[in-house]
This record gives C-alpha cells, structure tokens and sequence, in this order.
C-alpha cells in the first residue's frame, strides 16, 4: 500500500500535525480539536474564485489613484507604480526598490504563482511536484508583505493634515489594492498543497 | 499508526529520523519542515511572549512619528494610521488597518501568553488557544507595518523633517521579540507533551 495518509484513511491534523483515524463526517483531531479533511474542501474551486476576484481588481488597483495629495497651490494623484518612481526620482532608490518589490512583483508574483498551481492541479500535470510545492510556500510567506503600501498610505493621511497648508487622502485605488492583497492571502491559505502531490501521482500513472 | 508521523504539506507517512540538537527534520518528498529537534522551548516562547506584551502597550500608546511642517508639530500614533483613514471614510480599509495592527496582534500575543504560562489550564482550553494563535498569526503584519514607517519617512523626508518618536523604538523591539518567541513556538513541541 502507498505511503499516503489518506489513502490508508488517515487524517493528518494540519495545525498539530497528528495522524488520527478520524470518525463520522465531521471528524476532529483528538489532540488539538481542529477540524479534519483528507483534503480541503472545494479547495481548487475556492482557490480559482478567489484568484480571478483578484485579477480583476488588480487592474484599478493600478490604474486608479492610491493618494491625493494637496498643498498651496498644487494636487498630485499617485497611483502604486508612481509612486515607486517619485521615490526613484527622488533619490531613495534603495526604498524605492523595496517598495518596487512589495507592491508590484509580490503581488504580480502571487497571482502567477497561484495561477500556475491551480493549472497544474487542475489538468493533473506531472511537472516536478517538488518546485510547485516549493512554489507555494514561497508564495504563503511573502504574501503579507504587499500590505505594506496600505499601511504606508495609512501613515502619510494620519502625519500630513495640515489643513490649508499640505493634506493627504487616500484615493480609491487603495481599496482596490488592498483587496488584492486580502484575496489573493485568501487564495493561498484555500489551497491544499497536497493536492499538487494528488495530480502528480494520478498524471503520471 | 506504529510510530509514523504524516506531512502536513503532502500528506505523505514517514519514520520520524533521529535528530541532532537544533536539526530540522525536512519531509522526505515535498521539503516542507516536518519537526524540530530538542525539548519543546516552551519557557522561552513564554519569556519572549511576556516581554511582548510588556512592549505592546508602549508601542500602541505613545506617538509614533512627527512630522515637523513649517513649524507646527504633527504627530500620529500606531493607532493613528487606521483612524486616519477611518476618518478619510474608507472604512473598510480602517478596519483592515486596526484589525492587523493593533487587534490580532494583541489577541494573538494574549492568547499564546494563556497557553504556555502555567496557569493549570485544561488540555481543551490550551488547545482552543493555540488554535487560536495558529489562525490570527497570518494576519499580524507588526513588521510590515515597521517597514511601512521607515518608507513613510523616506517619502516624506525630501518636503518636511520627520522625526521617529518613542513607539518608533518600541515596535522595532516588539517586532524583533515577537518574531522571537514564534520561531521558538514549534507547534509540534508543545502538543508532544
């Protein structure tokens, strides 16, 4: 018999990492008490809705403006990728890069990834299992830091309130990002990396 | 069940090998982290947990960053970036601002503190708590939230002075323990016992 948990009718609890024989329909860990599935549930389904709800918003979040700034005599709206190149222009390059790399290849990075993962899944490709799972651990780990322009957005509207004087807004734009960021973190927790070694397996054979 | 231990990751059952001191044991097909070798560091998770919570206080109650324009002093708190936008009327993202800032990372913190203090706490309610802190951890963002305030400076420092304020300091602390004390939580560890 193969050495998959699963196919001998074992739970593997994925929070305390115990093998269980679970019982019923709604089994439990018996260490831990979270809940127990050979897989995630409609993992593939929920990880394409949530994947393509970001592509979608992913275009105005770029194109709409994530801060308006006003001052005497003057307006500027930034969109994310302006705003990387004002702080190119300006000279700090080195955040400049890190902002580069947080807002627009984190994000582009993880839809592709999850894009490519849910392909291989879906059309049970047997394209070395080891990278995509590599694939998606990178993926889970750096989602997060493409939050890091909302919160920069949430700082420059509390310290620039200078009414008459310099404000900064946070425009619509930032939304739109942010929802990216939520539903494509959402996107990578829904999916169920065993099932990269499931399409593998039944591909190949 | 004879002694096998299953990947979390890819489900596959293998023998748990024998560990040198501070070896991590990677599964045999997928590499995903299966264990950590040693006693479960449960007093140090504690230590680094109490240490936090001390900080996070200090982090949430003074000023932050401020931002000397023409004169006049403004200066804004952690909790200042989530009320700014609430008051901008996106409150959605306010909201998404304060829950993984200020929120979850308190939640969290005070969670995993119950767990592993020696509170005589039952087995159901340390379980319910490690749960707990295993599902609110992904949406703490503290360090991206440092990052974000070293790129606010650096976006604001060419038009006005910027000056780094007490919670500044604090949060790099916090930051530095908190991220302490959950490499040292190896799950596995605590729920050998």
């Amino acid at each position: 018999m193969e050495a998959i948990a699963a196919a001998r009718g074992l739970y593997v609890c994925r929070v305390c990492s115990l093998l269980s024989q679970g019982a019923g329909t709604a089994a439990r860990c018996p260490r831990c008490g979270a809940g127990l599935h050979f897989r995630r549930p409609h993992s593939l389904a929920r990880t394409w809705a949530l994947l393509v709800a970001a592509v979608i918003l992913y275009v105005p979040a770029n194109v709409l403006p994530v801060t308006r700034a006003r001052w005497l005599g003057g307006a500027q709206d930034d969109t994310i990728l302006s705003g990387v190149l004002y702080l190119w222009a300006s000279g700090s390059w080195p955040i400049a890069l890190l902002v580069f790399a947080a807002s627009i290849c984190v994000p582009l990075l993880k839809m592709v990834a999850l894009g490519h993962l849910a392909v291989s899944v879906q059309f049970g490709s047997s394209w070395q299992p080891r990278s995509l799972a590599r694939l998606y651990r990178v993926v889970d780990v750096i989602g997060r830091w493409s939050m890091l322009d909302i919160f920069v957005i949430g700082i420059l509207v509390a310290l620039v309130q200078a009414k008459g004087l310099a404000t900064i807004d946070a425009g619509p734009g930032a939304i739109a990002f942010a929802a990216v960021v939520v539903l494509t973190l959402l996107a990578a927790k829904s999916f169920d990396p065993r099932l990269i070694w499931d399409a593998s397996r039944h591909g190949s054979r | 069940m004879t002694g096998l231990i299953g990947c979390r990751e890819c489900d596959l059952l293998q023998r748990p090998a024998r560990l040198e001191s501070g070896g991590v044991a990677l599964c045999a097909r997928c590499g995903a982290r299966l264990y950590k070798a040693g006693a479960p560091a449960q007093h140090r998770v504690l230590a680094l947990a109490l240490a936090s919570l001390i900080v996070l206080p200090v982090a949430n109650a003074f000023p932050l960053v401020g931002l000397d324009l023409k004169g006049s002093l403004i200066e804004t708190t952690l909790f200042g970036a989530a009320r700014a936008l609430y008051d901008d009327d996106m409150r959605l993202l306010a909201a998404l601002v304060f829950a993984t800032t200020i929120v979850l990372p308190a939640a969290v913190l005070a969670a995993l503190v119950l767990a592993v203090a020696p509170l005589g706490l039952g087995t159901r309610a340390r379980s319910l708590l490690l749960r707990a802190v295993h599902a609110g951890m992904p949406w703490c963002m503290l360090e991206v939230f440092m990052l974000a305030v070293l790129v606010a400076l650096a976006k604001l420092g060419k038009m006005a002075t910027v000056v780094p304020d007490t919670a500044a300091w604090a949060l790099g602390a916090l930051v530095v323990l908190w991220v302490a004390a959950l490499t040292a939580l190896e799950p596995f560890a605590i729920w050998k016992r």
